[in-house]
């Protein structure tokens, strides 16, 4: 019998690293003392997710605390990301993962889906509220060449916003578009990949950093994945 | 060509349609199969699609749907290379018809015929003289029209002919049991009739052949592609952004769209793109600008008929100083109404009372090489006002001044009828003139701006991927 499972976090992140996309620098600690020092080993701020595999929705239950600075502050959001954790039902909730802050120009989404009569579809879309309420995203069928990738985020309403608009830098398209290619091939290799989103990926100056990403498999049922 | 399943009774559909091959331009021999009758209307019948005589090409099923399956495999026996099943009752409806139609599916295993249908309306063929109804006419075009929908297949080959597009095929594919949207797709590929095709498509069981056939196709021929029906949502696991923002008809345009084809909205976007095709098609191709002149009575009209060309991404030609003066010549009096410029806007006396001028003032413009398109408009209320008892009379020599300068400008030209729908005046005035002039290469009518802006946009997108 097949059932939808979430990926696991690390191994989600070690698959799609290993398609040439780069995240912002990570790591998964057990416990407050770790945690501290996995900080001071990253640059300038950070953020703790749990990385707890049975919890689906971690923004939406809480267990994502943002801009941490100071072994403190790190300290209490690493009490507070667990003890959500907890409270949200999970049985590993002292797993939790540390990772630089990345400031962006501009936060894009870019994930795949597998469609019933085309399977697997790459989209692109800018991030936050540009995607979910304006509907500003691009699909097409995977795979995608780089060029085809550019012409993709050229299409978006707010591609202005990636261009450089009022006088901010240009992001780096290049970037993006690459990181589009390589989802894109995954989606065509892989037939097992329901669903995936990075989101939001950081779009910089020069390059592009995912900070977080889920993956849904088709999978077997089994012990100790999570039903979607 | 065989039709198996005809009825004497001539009150039923399969009479009807032997009737009208024996009847149409139908040049090949055309055989009846029926068990239960040694003859039909006058011709020859057979007991059994074994017992006819010499090749067959190509067999219409019309029998009932417990006995195709059979006859399938009759048609499979004899080698015969397509067998249309016009029959219904399979995959469209439930209970036993979805078997019926696997059953169909495997009756051909093994062999060498391929199936059309089931559930379909027939074919036109212009080249053979074949039709699905009563009352098109044969002149052959290079529109062909495959359609998953029998009733679309009538409602585009009777709009398109009467607005004067020529047809080479028009096919209603049915099911798709055997023979599937990429097989259809790749066919009008290497069919050397098709020079533009045209599909109606619900759903297919093979997506990714479907979107390489469609590109491939689109590399060497125009594709249009109206898109009906949203199948259900199968199971998905929408845990993900991209999940739950993106349906099933993203993703069919994303395909359109990657694949190169013309996304059509619905019917009418159908209709005025494969009249703008037409049209398109009849321009030399060095041509210049693609603005549009515009010519009319009714100055708000002629306002916002520039406004929306300007919504549309389209533009009102700058016209040359030698055009200008050509124009001033022309109309002396121009003055008086502001000046001539574009659009060309005066009073429906002065532009409709000489239908030579008329002629010359549009011939006159659109000879200026930064127009690319020519909207002529009339308001049939104040045509009816001015004309009186005339009015018939005059507007044919007027739709005959434009016919005879369409003909000769070699640029598209549109003619806009407004108020054809208030009463019996101008109800009279809007068919006799969309009559006089709907069959006139390169010249198309609407009976509002709306549709006629929509073709001008299309038009220029032909001419824009053509050069």
């Amino acid at each position: 019998m097949t059932a939808p499972l979430v990926m696991d976090l690390v191994s989600a992140r070690q698959m799609i690293s290993g398609c040439g996309v780069e995240f912002a620098n990570w790591q998964v600690v057990l416990s407050a003392d770790a945690a501290v020092s996995a900080a001071a080993g990253l640059d300038g701020p950070v953020a703790l997710k749990s990385a707890a595999p049975d919890v689906v929705h971690k923004s939406d239950s809480g267990c994502v605390v943002l801009g941490v600075a100071g072994d403190e502050a790190v300290e209490k959001a690493y009490a507070e990301v667990t003890a959500r954790a907890a409270a949200a039902g999970s049985v590993t909730p002292e797993r939790v993962l540390v990772e630089t802050m990345t400031p962006g120009l501009a936060e894009v989404i870019i994930g795949l889906k597998r469609d019933e009569t085309f399977g697997a579809v790459v989209l692109v879309g800018l991030g936050g509220i540009f995607t979910e309420v304006l509907e500003d995203f691009v699909l097409r069928l995977c795979p995608v060449t780089e060029p085809e990738a550019l012409g993709m985020f050229k299409e978006l309403r707010g591609f202005s916003v990636l261009a450089g608009a009022r006088g901010k830098p240009r992001c780096d398209l290049d970037a993006l578009a690459r990181v589009a290619v390589s989802i894109s091939w995954l989606g065509n290799d892989r037939d097992d990949i329901l669903e995936l989103d990075l989101n939001p990926v950081m779009a910089m100056e020069q390059g592009a950093l995912a900070v977080d990403a889920r993956v849904v498999l088709n999978g077997r049922e089994k012990h100790g994945a999570h039903q979607a | 060509m065989v039709i198996a399943g005809v009825s004497s009774d001539r009150g039923k559909w399969s009479n009807i349609m032997f009737r009208r091959l024996l009847d149409g331009p139908f040049d090949g021999e055309l055989i009846a199969v029926n068990p239960a009758r040694s003859e039909v209307e006058g011709q020859p019948c057979y007991a059994s699609l074994r017992d006819v005589p010499g090749e067959v090409d190509y067999v219409q099923l019309l029998v009932a749907r417990e006995h195709t399956v059979d006859a399938v495999r009759d048609c499979v026996a004899r080698k015969v290379p397509v067998v249309h099943v016009l029959s219904s009752g399979f995959g469209e409806v439930s209970g036993e018809g979805p078997g019926l139609q696997s059953a169909l599916v495997e009756a051909l295993a093994g062999g060498a015929s391929a199936l059309i249908g089931p559930n379909s309306l027939g074919l036109y063929s212009a080249g053979h003289g074949l039709c699905f109804s009563d009352g098109c006419h044969f002149d052959p075009g290079p529109v062909t029209f495959i359609s998953q929908s029998g009733a679309l297949c009538t409602d585009v080959l009777a709009q398109g002919q009467i607005r004067g597009v020529k047809f080479s095929k028009v096919l209603s594919v049915g099911n798709c049991a055997d023979l599937d949207w990429p097989d259809y797709v790749r066919y009008c590929r290497h069919d050397p009739e098709t020079g533009i095709a045209v599909f109606y498509i619900e759903s297919t069981s093979n997506g990714r052949a479907l979107y390489e056939e469609l590109k491939r196709l689109a590399r060497n021929k125009p594709v249009l592609v109206l898109k009906g029906g949203q199948t259900p949502a199968g199971a998905q696991a929408v845990v993900s952004h991209t999940g739950r923002m993106t349906g099933e008809h993203d993703v069919w345009q994303a395909m359109m769209r990657q694949a190169g084809v013309i996304e059509l909205t619905g019917l009418n976007d159908l209709l005025v793109t494969l009249q703008a095709w037409s049209s398109a098609e009849l321009q030399p191709r060095n041509r210049s600008g693609d603005g549009v002149m515009v010519i009319g009575c009714g100055g708000g009209v002629s306002v916002l008929i520039s406004d929306a060309l300007v919504v549309a991404g389209l533009s009102v030609a700058r016209l040359g100083p030698g055009t200008l003066s050509a124009l001033k010549q022309l109309e002396p009096a121009a003055k008086v109404f502001g000046g001539i410029d574009n659009p060309i806007e005066m009073p429906v006396d002065r532009l409709f009372t000489d239908p030579a001028k008329l002629a010359r003032l549009i011939e006159t413009s659109a000879a200026d090489p930064e127009v690319g398109m020519v909207l002529l408009h009339l308001n049939l209320i104040a045509f009816s006002d001015l004309f009186g008892d005339d009015n018939l009379t005059h507007l044919e020599a007027v739709c005959a001044a434009i016919r005879d300068v369409a003909g000769c400008v070699a640029k598209p030209l549109t003619v806009v009828l407004r108020n054809g729908d208030c009463g019996q005046t101008t109800g009279t005035l809007y068919r006799s003139a969309l009559t006089s002039l709907g069959s006139q290469a390169g010249l198309d009518v609407f009976s509002d701006l709306e549709p006629a802006l929509a073709w001008l946009g299309r038009v220029r997108t032909f001419t824009g991927c053509r050069s």
